[in-house]
This record gives C-alpha cells, structure tokens and sequence, in this order.
C-alpha cells in the first residue's frame, strides 16, 4: 500500500514538473538573432533564407524614408494609442481613443507561439536581422522592415518573403504587409522620457473595439 | 538484492516518464486548440462611378504597384471584367486579362493577390477559383495566359479535392488547401508557378 501512494506521489510530482517544464511562457522568436541585443541592421545585396529557399531581399534606403508616410489618424483621431492583435481571426486593430485608425490581416506564430498578453512597444527598429530554426525550417532574413518589438524579441514588422496575410506563418511575431508595417510603425510610439510606448494587446480573440479576451496571458515580472 | 534494486530503479524511471508523458500530452493539446486559427474576410477598396461600371483595386504588400479590377455590367445582364495591373502612380498600366461573364459568375481580387516579388497576380473566379498570371501581362507559359488552379490540381491529385488558395509562401509558391471526400479537411499543397508543380505539406494552413 505504501509503494503505490509513493508511486502515485512520484507520478504527479513528475506530472507538475513536466507542465511548467512543457508550458512556460516563450522566451525567443527568432532562435538563433534573439541571443544577440537588437539593433538597427540594414544589409542591401543580400540573400534570406525561408522555408529552404532563398529569398531575394529588398533594397532599403533610408534616404527615402524622409518622404512622409501616410501616418494613421494624424488630422482625425485623438486620445490614447492601442494595437490589439487577434489571434482567431489573425487581424491587427489600432486604435487612436475610440478611432479605429488601422484594420489589417497578419500573420502570427505557426512554428513557435505568439505570447498572449498586454505588452508596449520597447524599442523600434528601421529594419534587422531575423534569424531561427533549423533543418527545414531554418531561416535567416536581412533586412526585416518596420520592426517594433513589444515583449523580448517578439515583434510587430514587415514580412517581404510572403503574402499569406490572415494565416499563421511566423516563428512566434506577428507578420504584417510592408506596406502596414510602415504606416503603423509611423504613428505608434516608442518609449520617451519615462513614458512607456504603445499598449499593444495580443488576444486570442478580440471584439471591436477594446474587449481583448485573453485565456493564458504571459505575466510580466 | 541487486535485481530487486533494479526494478525499483526502472519502476521510478517509468513512473517519471510516465508524468512528463502525460504532462507534454496535456500542454500539447492545450496549444493546438489555442493555435487554431480562421480565414479573414479579403478586403478590397470597391468604388462606383457610373451606376453600370464598378472598379476595385488591391496593392501589392510593398504598396508599389496596384491590380485593379473594372466590371462593366452590360445591357444583356452579362459583364465584362477587365483585370490591369499599374505602378502606385497609375503609371505602367499592363492589361491582364479580360473575362466576359454570365449574370451569375463573379471575379474577386484576394487580399494576398500579389507573389511578394510582384511578378504575379492571382485572382478568384466564382468564389475561391484561383487563376494566376503573370503581373506583366505576358502568357505564364508559352500557350497559356493564365493558369487555373483547381482544374491543373484536379488533375494531379486525385485524393484530395480543392477549396481554396489562401495566398503566397514564396515568390512561387501558392498554399493550396483541399478537403477529402468525406468533406472534412485534407492535407494543405504548394502549387508551384509557373512549373505547376504540387508538393503536399505537412501541416494544415
């Protein structure tokens, strides 16, 4: 009788241990770049790798980017800034106080998941490096556009090796058109002088326009 | 002594994989529901200009250059549809292709119409029909202007169905996904452009 309740305590303690082993919060998007400290990387006359294939990468300029993007909401909407992500139906909303200001399909976690969870933008990048997996699933891209990380590496930005928007397809960020990664990374806010930067809220689903339902959210220590 | 010291020692070792077994099997689970996700709606920008002509138009992902879609509804009831790409501008206008339709048939531009290196445009025909061309305007292949999905895919795979295209993973590659006969869903493809190459994936879009 003893040897099977120490069994049975044997059985749930490795039980317990292998659930927060198992399900801890994600800690890396991108396996491989997520050990180095982000930072701008712009690499023209590059070749990227996704799915075993390489990918031509786009030519940034910089010089460009001083032509003024069409940044959302900036003559109509007022009040605080908000980016929510749902997961279900894969769709970015950004709202200005009541205004929605965006609504987009993008692309999150496929190959590794996207944390649920209330967040801010901490650092904004023009463009980097994304680099991850292995074997087939290896992939390593320059010049990722328009990258605003909100919680370790996990990061809203441009994806230009694919247009599968409104479908999983990333390694745990969320995937946007170039085009709306731009538009959105003009008008959300990095933090500045002690003030955090834009709330962005990732929900397993979301209704319009600011119930975020959220089953498992990461905790931020 | 020493067997019975060993079956004590296999017996925790089991009873230790047993509850991460178990464990792993739990938060798997948990994460395949969480992970499961809906198609979203295609968004296009449609406007009228006079009451029998409506256009519509969809930009490519690097928001260069725009596929745009004319319907002219004719006097018999049917319409003329004419597909043209142009750079952002208006410029470089290229004529694609033009459908003449019954009442009843429909063309759509798909959200994710353009490959990501914009070299081609797919469009819905009747719903999720894909036909796929080049965005210059030039045949895709020598005596072909276009090619049609679900008739190359019917052709080539005769276990699975087709149900729709979602979009690009690659320059060349569509994601293709199919039903099985009992209508539940099949296994998701790449339908290679222009070789029409069909390669079965092991994961479900």
């Amino acid at each position: 009788m003893r040897l099977f309740t120490l069994a049975f305590v044997l059985f749930l303690v490795s039980f317990g241990l292998g659930l927060v082993i198992f399900s801890k919060n994600p800690s890396c998007a991108n396996t491989i770049s997520c050990k180095e400290n982000p930072r701008v990387k712009i690499e023209n006359n590059t070749i990227g790798i996704f799915m075993g294939r390489e990918v031509p990468v786009p030519t940034i300029d910089t010089l460009a980017d001083t032509a003024t993007p069409n940044i959302l909401g900036v003559d109509a909407a007022e009040g605080e800034k908000h980016i929510y992500v749902d997961l279900a139906t894969q769709t970015l909303y950004a709202y200005q106080g009541n205004t929605l200001v965006m609504k987009t399909p993008i692309s999150s976690g496929r190959w590794g998941r996207t944390p649920v969870g209330n967040f801010n933008i901490w650092i904004k990048l023009r463009a980097t490096r994304m680099s991850g997996g292995s074997g087939a699933d290896y992939y390593n891209l320059p010049n990722v556009p328009w990258v605003m990380y909100f919680y370790r590496d996990f990061g809203l930005h441009g994806a230009y090796w694919h247009n599968n928007f409104g479908y999983t397809m990333s390694h745990g960020c969320v995937n946007m058109r170039p085009i709306d990664a731009r538009d959105l990374f003009a008008w959300a806010d990095g933090p500045e002088k002690g003030k955090k930067g834009t709330p962005v809220s990732i929900c397993d689903s979301f209704i319009e326009p600011n119930t975020c339902i959220q089953k498992n959210p990461v905790k931020i220590k | 002594m020493k067997i019975q010291n060993l079956i004590i020692i296999l017996a925790f070792l089991a009873l230790v994989v047993a509850g991460l077994t178990a464990s792993y099997m739990v938060v798997k689970n948990i994460e395949g529901q969480e992970t499961q996700s809906s198609a979203t709606p295609h968004v296009t920008q449609v406007q009228s200009i006079p009451p029998n002509i409506e256009t519509s138009s969809q930009i490519s992902p690097d928001g260069t250059k725009l596929l745009s879609m004319q319907i002219t509804l004719n006097a018999n009831k049917t319409k003329t549809i004419e597909f043209t790409t142009t750079d952002e501008d208006n410029s470089n206008r290229k004529k694609i292709y033009t459908a003449f339709a019954k009442e009843n048939e429909t063309y759509t531009l798909p959200f994710n119409a353009w490959s990501p290196d914009n070299k081609y445009v797919f469009i819905f025909k009747n719903g999720q029909e894909a036909l796929v061309f080049m965005a210059d305007g030039e045949p895709i292949l020598e005596d072909k202007l276009y090619l049609d999905i679900p008739k190359i895919f019917a052709e080539k795979i005769k276990e699975y169905f087709y149900k729709e295209t979602t979009g690009w993973a690659s320059n060349n590659l569509l994601i293709v996904n199919t039903v099985k006969q009992d209508s539940s869903k099949g296994p998701s493809f790449w339908f290679e452009v222009p070789s029409k190459a069909i390669i079965q994936l092991s994961s479900q879009f």
